[in-house]
């Protein structure tokens, strides 16, 4: 049978290339610095053409902080909070945006280290860029609440001020019903990483792994046929790049409102 | 039964089952997009980005269940 013989083996996980000083190097790290350099040299390329007459490279890149803006002044109510996060924002869609699109670049992903270990893979294909990023996302927003309301801040999920509230003991109900959805809020907080990151990491993975055995499904399939389900994928991945910074916009206004009020 | 076939038939359920809301999810929210769309043609542009979005994040428990077939399978 000929139906997917010679397909190369598929893991989950990245795989180190080689080791650096004790730290063993993966291949998405790898990647992770190409699409750095990427992102430096788009930086330095806008940089230079930048001006009252914008170049072509400029609009695009103005459309794009526009789109974020519009959708950051509604969550956080003001515009000086929203131009705040606006870095945070935009460098999380770049990030992502080329993270996602770089096996778009050809033969750089069937560059073979030694020992037959692919030398570059996407990044965001690696659950942990995804979970870091958004273990910082979620850390961050209880991060800057604490820092503006410490005690509302911890006394909105351990509420212990209800405890002052007992008068009776048919009020002792309400004080456990309380207790029990504050741990319910810190099951949700977890959740909220465990659900940003997935969503990332499955569709990217997903995204990649149609292309792959599309593409070895059998003779007539490795021509041509990939090309609809390459669209697809970077679509999805495009659509993961703004899903995600919209996502971390409501979860810090979410949490930064509660403070404020 | 092997451990082989029972892992290939798990992965199968896992996906299969998990499909199922976010097919009908999205399906709801494509429909009513097209309907807000029909009666409001000039705010199609801004429903479109809105309808993606909220696609995206309907899809996502379906993605989650093909992450526990890709594991059953390949981890």
């Amino acid at each position: 049978m000929y139906l997917l013989s010679n397909i190369p083996a598929i893991s989950i996980k990245s795989s180190p290339v080689f080791e650096w000083f004790g730290l063993s190097i993966t291949n998405s790290m790898l990647t992770m610095f190409v699409v750095n350099i990427f992102l430096l040299a788009l930086a330095l390329y806008v940089r230079k053409g930048a001006g009252i007459i914008p170049s072509k490279a400029q609009v695009l890149i103005e459309s794009v902080i526009s789109f974020f803006t519009d959708s950051l002044e509604p969550a956080f109510g003001d515009k000086k909070t929203a131009r705040k996060f606006l870095p945070l924002v935009m460098t999380l869609f770049l990030v992502i945006l080329f993270a996602n699109q770089i096996s778009l670049l050809p033969i750089l992903m069937d560059i073979k280290a030694n020992g037959g270990v692919p030398m570059f893979r996407v990044p965001t294909s690696d659950f942990s860029l995804t979970v870091a990023l958004a273990l910082f996302v979620v850390a961050l927003s209880h991060l800057i609440a604490l820092r503006i309301a410490p005690i509302k801040h911890i006394s909105n999920t351990f509420k212990i001020g209800e405890i002052l509230k007992v008068r009776s003991p048919r009020d002792l109900g309400n004080l456990f019903l309380e207790l029990f959805l504050g741990i319910l809020d810190i099951i949700g907080e977890l959740a909220k990483v465990v659900s940003l990151s997935a969503r990332l990491f499955g569709n990217v993975l997903a995204g990649e792994l149609m292309v792959l055995i599309i593409t070895y499904l059998g003779v007539y399939t490795a021509y041509f046929i990939p090309i609809p389900f390459i669209f697809l994928s970077a679509f999805s991945g495009i659509v993961q790049a703004i899903i995600f910074p919209m996502l971390t916009i409501q979860y810090i206004a979410g949490v930064v409102g509660s403070v404020k009020n | 039964m092997e451990l082989g076939a029972v892992k290939l038939i798990a992965a199968a359920i896992s996906i299969g089952l998990g499909a199922i809301g976010s097919g009908i999810g999205e399906g709801i929210i494509g429909g009513r997009a097209m309907e807000a769309m029909g009666r409001n043609p000039e705010a199609a542009s801004d429903l479109f980005t809105k309808m993606i979005v909220a696609m995206a994040i309907c899809e996502s428990t379906a993605i989650y269940s093909l992450i526990i077939s890709f594991i059953i399978l390949f981890a």
